[in-house]
């Protein structure tokens, strides 16, 4: 995030959601740890968020870049092959955009709101699924069934901005220590927010997320986004590709393709799958839903479509095959998913005009 | 049922039905109550908003409508605590509420940040989004009257049926937009102060989870940590043995971070030197990891050889070590806390890495991470200096300091915080006083990090290490060289744990050590076998 917390290196100020936010966030408490408390204390080291693409220090060693990425394509596999159709049912443009909002005002590290809807998703598929499998053992009349499913719809409907943030919460821990949420700050967001719970009850729904989503973290695309960008630039820093400024720009612009993606991946995969005529059409939501689970693929494309945004066309044709390759991606899927982002960003575009010019 | 269901609730959210709007749910859309206002404190250091709310004459002037009960005939009743009921029933059911909603109308909650950005990121220009966005914006979706409390036509095209069957519904709202404000005051009050996570269902069907207790015997407290006690247990079901590891809850806090992080990255951690975790219950606020139970650690073995262990034992133990460690660093996670404590042993010799608390995945490009990791007489010279951009090398420098350790029986930098020197100085004397002072030429990042001074230091001289101590020479020159690798100053320069394997010390292993699967244990091969004397 280059917020105002990204204080080692002096970032590009491009438009990252917590550029947009800084003005309206206030500081996350947890970061009083890292300010100097008095003027003749010496500042301590303050944490950056932003990973470093640049510098070889402190990058995971280059003999294990090739069995991170190979790892990351065979847990890909396994979901594939476990996948379901309704894997991604809640991951709702606006469901998705509430949590990135939260977590952006809360001014919580990238990476957070990302694994957060998927937690998010995960939670409530599941819970959803267990709740059904209820109601299924229940003796009792088929209205009156459908009766309690209606209450039960109705608590689950109103437990959603809890949920949202034990996700939000369970991401944060699971990140960063230094700027991860505590019970108390939940409640209190939830009490800005107009819903007073108490602690217990944010407790108990952090250790019942948890839980429900076996107690393992999902995968996020932009861990396979910081790697490719890693290797992107070792390898045009080898080849004298482009100047060092542009790599955190690079970054800034893949985390907004990145957003766009995450929060319109309905419509953006509907129109992948337009594209791509060879994919059978026979289970096609079960095919999408394989798509979405190959989060390389979503990485490939999206530096890919940074790199244009930045830096124009000219050399994409290099950085495909570099990242393609580093990626184990096929250009067959890689291209018509990086068309649909282009065109899904101009379409978004395009609807936001007509918005401002009223506004104006 | 399964796409009705997703298709039902999929409309929640539903935002590929614009014509078919959310609810005026008592959660997320009260926030649009118009009865509440809030302010954005100018110079608050709170991130959200102050709130203030309507008098209850505005109130009134705009609920309208009877409250609406439903009969409690449904199996699943809300709890609620006496006090909050007798509260509630004191305020009528429609006491104040708070809700971030600002003078024109809009959220600031509900802005989206993000079609500003999208549409004009590359300009970098202000945030926040217009008034007209609000229309757009992320609330808009939970506009819909109740599916489950609206007999409205108009608002039940997929739970028509539904409701019409059902025998219980309160009479239809007054008004089908979103601004009934006769639901919100309803229905605000209970999701106030109904505990959310309950579901209470009547004696007779009750559901009881799996208690740890009926299905453990506890034998012995193993250990007690800040964060967790550890129990010898032994199961009810089959006598097998386990360690229980009670984690503490704080109730400020909620689940500790390193529980988290522990839980999810061991559960992708399957390997034959690394302790397993086989379940993990949840229940009474406290969770408990139930790990395979190992007969004792490495400190405590050491104890019992206070000159170090047979040359033999040294190959096996560290090459199992750095078995482990590079299936972790292969899979881009951290130990961050390694130390012959958190390496257990069991009768057959096999080490296995424990205590995954302090770990995290590892990006591949570098990060900032705390450098208040690892304990003091195992943490690296970079990190003791300061350095948040560390890498696997972290756990290298360990593995190091446990090599020497077990030849030895002793701590090779038994640093104190207590000497004569402040914070990490004395731990840093000791490791210079043995590997040198850092050589700027050498190491020129050194002077980078925020902990170096040389001119608190002698000039000292790298010694061999046999010169630090006799008992090296049972690893001969190549563990020496080896031992040499791992302790490198300069975190580029150190050996990675799957180079180490390869390293000629281990020269004397079969061949097919490289090539076990990662849940086999070294131990499968008859050479090895052979060789352990543990």
């Amino acid at each position: 995030m280059s917020s105002s917390r990204s204080h080692r290196k002096n970032t590009s100020t491009l438009g990252t959601p917590a550029v947009s936010a800084a003005n309206q966030t206030v500081k996350n408490p947890n970061l009083k740890k890292n300010e100097p408390k008095s003027d003749n204390e010496p500042p301590k080291t303050l944490v950056s968020m932003e990973p470093d693409f640049y510098d070889p220090r402190g990058a995971c060693h280059m003999i294990y870049w090739t069995d991170c990425i190979a790892q990351m394509a065979v847990d890909i596999r396994e979901r594939q092959n476990a996948a379901n159709q309704s894997d991604f049912d809640f991951m709702k443009p606006k469901l998705v955009e509430y949590v990135f909002t939260v977590c952006v005002r809360l001014r919580l590290p990238n990476e957070v709101r990302f694994t957060a809807a998927l937690i998010l998703n995960s939670f409530m598929l599941r819970h959803l699924c267990s709740l059904h499998d209820f109601m299924e053992r229940q003796e009792m009349s088929i209205q009156r069934k459908k009766r309690e499913w209606e209450n039960l719809e109705s608590n689950m409907e109103r437990q959603i901005p809890l949920r949202i943030l034990t996700a939000i919460q369970i991401s944060s821990k699971f990140h960063s220590y230094h700027d991860s949420l505590s019970s108390r700050q939940v409640v209190n967001t939830l009490r800005k927010i107009g819903l007073p719970y108490t602690i217990s009850a944010v407790l108990e729904s952090e250790q019942r997320v948890f839980k429900l989503i076996g107690f393992k973290m999902p995968d996020s695309p932009l861990d396979a986004c910081e790697m490719a960008l890693k290797v992107l630039t070792f390898t045009m820093k080898k080849r004298g590709m482009i100047d060092e400024e542009k790599y955190n720009d690079l970054w800034q612009h893949t985390l907004i393709v990145l957003d766009v993606c995450f929060i319109n991946h309905i419509e953006l995969y509907e129109r992948f799958i337009r594209k791509c005529p060879a994919i059978c059409r026979t289970e096609e939501r079960l095919n999408i839903s394989k798509f979405k689970w190959d989060i390389q693929l979503l990485a490939a494309a999206t530096v890919q479509t940074a790199y244009i945004l930045l830096l124009g066309t000219s050399q994409i044709a290099n950085v495909s095959v570099i990242i393609n390759n580093l990626l184990r991606c096929d250009n067959a899927y890689v291209e018509p998913l990086k068309q649909s982002i282009i065109e899904l960003a101009c379409a978004k575009k395009n609807e936001s005009i007509p918005e401002c010019s009223t506004s104006s | 049922m399964w796409g009705k269901i997703t298709s039902h609730i999929g409309v929640w959210f539903g935002l590929e039905e614009a014509e078919r709007p959310m609810r005026a749910s008592c959660s997320l859309s009260m926030i649009h109550h118009p009865q509440l206002t809030a302010v954005r404190s100018s110079k608050s250091s709170e991130n959200l908003h102050r709130i203030t709310t309507m008098s209850p004459q505005r109130i009134q002037d705009v609920d309208g409508s009877p409250s609406t009960r439903k009969p409690s005939s449904s199996i699943f009743t809300l709890r609620r605590s006496r006090n909050k009921e007798k509260k509630y029933k004191n305020n009528g059911g429609g006491g104040s509420t708070k809700s971030p909603i600002s003078k024109n109308g809009t959220n600031e909650m509900t802005q989206s940040w993000h079609s500003n950005h999208v549409n004009g990121a590359s300009s970098g220009s202000g945030s926040g989004s217009t008034p007209e966005h609000h229309n757009k914006n992320i609330f808009s979706f939970l506009s819909r009257q109740s599916r489950s409390r609206s007999n409205n036509p108009s608002e039940t095209m997929s739970t028509v049926p539904l409701n019409k069957n059902s025998p219980s519904m309160p009479p239809p709202p007054s008004s089908n937009t979103v601004a009934d404000f006769t639901h919100l005051r309803r229905r605000r009050p209970r999701s106030a102060h109904y505990d959310p996570n309950t579901i209470t269902l009547p004696a007779k069907e009750e559901v009881t989870p799996q208690d740890v207790n009926d299905l453990y015997k506890r034998i012995d407290k193993l250990g007690e940590g800040s964060y967790a006690t550890v129990y010898k247990c032994e199961s009810k079901l089959d006598g097998s043995i386990v360690a229980l590891k009670e984690i503490k809850l704080q109730f400020q806090e909620g689940l500790p971070f390193t529980a988290i992080r522990e839980a999810s990255l061991l559960r992708n951690l399957r390997h034959a030197n690394i302790v397993s975790l086989h379940d993990i219950f949840y229940q009474h606020h406290q969770l408990t990891f139930v790990f395979e139970y190992m007969k004792m650690d490495l400190s405590k073995y050491l104890e019992q050889n206070v000159y170090g262990l047979d040359s033999i034992d040294i190959k096996l133990l560290l090459f199992q070590l750095l078995r482990g460690l590079d299936f972790c660093h292969r899979k881009k996670i951290l130990h961050r806390d390694l130390k012959p404590q958190n390496l257990l042993l069991d009768e057959d010799g096999v080490l296995k890495l424990a205590d995954f608390g302090l770990a995290r995945a590892k990006s591949v490009p570098s990060r900032t991470y705390s450098h208040e990791v690892v304990t003091l007489w195992y943490r690296p010279p970079d990190v003791l200096m300061g350095s948040t951009d560390y890498s696997t090398s972290l756990d290298m420098w360990g593995v190091g300091c446990i090599f020497a350790e077990i030849c030895t029986g002793a701590a090779l930098f038994p640093g104190s915080k207590d000497s004569h020197y402040p914070g990490t100085k004395d731990q840093l004397d000791m490791i210079f006083s043995i590997r040198g002072t850092p050589d700027e030429k050498k190491w020129p990042e050194v002077k980078t990090l925020p902990g170096y001074t040389p001119e608190l230091f002698p000039r000292y001289r790298e010694l061999s290490f046999i010169a630090v101590n006799p008992m090296f020479t049972k690893i001969l020159k190549t563990g020496q060289e080896l031992l040499g690798m791992l302790l490198q100053l300069r975190p580029e320069s150190r050996v990675s744990a799957a180079s180490a394997m390869l390293h000629p010390y281990f020269a004397s292993f079969p061949r097919e050590v490289h090539l076990l699967a990662p849940s086999q244990s070294i131990f499968r091969l008859k050479e090895l076998k052979d060789l352990r004397s543990l």
